[in-house]
């Protein structure tokens, strides 16, 4: 049963500083991350010269989604090379969410901070509406 | 990166760290087989319509020996396009 200081107590909202993996992983807005990578997809996709079939079995005999649960019984170069490419691609996505969340943070301050802006501008428009009567 | 990381991506998340993979593999392929002449981008598609991953390997390692340094910088370039739409799209 939460006690009524718990309940009067607003959760602190984090900083940047201080986002570790879990907290990212947990937090991070995955429909903007999302759409990001698929529209970056999308923008080279188009332009490619590699016949699509080729690139699909590429892919398939690279793909982490695939080796990595026979990697522990296959000792394999090529099941090696997806595995390091492999971890490369979560950094890259780790640093992606992260990112994300930082962003997400600042926006947030701008928003808070223009809407301060605007509402002191109509507080300060009333008090010199009221000077001039 | 270690295995701690990995147990706590949801579903989701790995999902698009598949989807990552993905483009970035796209933009590899992209620069090896155009720096390939005919005859080699002809023995490309031969090698990888068999089942045959030895020779699959091997042409990688013959025709893109720096594969992973090659995955390296796309893998930059890559994060920093999706950083750019990020701050777009936000």
């Amino acid at each position: 049963m939460r006690t009524e200081l718990e309940l009067n107590t607003e959760p602190e909202s984090p900083s940047p500083d201080t986002i570790k993996p879990a907290d990212v992983v947990l937090d991070a807005p995955k429909s903007l991350v999302v759409n990001a990578v698929e529209v970056v997809a999308e923008q080279k996709g188009e332009k490619s010269i590699v016949p699509q079939e080729l690139g699909q079995k590429v892919k398939d005999f690279f793909s982490p989604e695939k080796n990595w649960e026979s990697a522990k019984r296959i000792s394999s170069p090529v099941i090696s090379t997806g595995r390091v490419l492999g971890f490369m691609v979560f950094k890259v996505l780790l640093n992606i969410l992260k990112f994300s969340k930082e962003l997400i943070a600042k926006r947030g301050d701008v928003g808070f901070a223009e809407s301060f802006g605007l509402g002191k501008d109509m507080f300060d428009y009333n008090q010199k509406k009221e000077k001039k009567h | 990166m270690d295995k701690k990381f990995l147990d706590n991506l949801t579903d989701e998340q790995k999902k698009l760290g598949f989807r990552i993979f993905d483009l970035i593999l796209d933009r590899v392929l992209e620069r090896a087989y155009s720096g390939f002449d005919k005859k080699v981008q002809e023995e490309m598609q031969k090698v990888f319509s068999s089942g045959d991953n030895k020779a699959k390997e091997d042409f990688i390692k013959k025709n893109i020996p720096n594969m992973k340094d090659i995955f390296e910088e796309e893998a930059k370039k890559a994060e920093n396009d999706i950083k750019i739409q990020l701050e777009k799209q936000s």
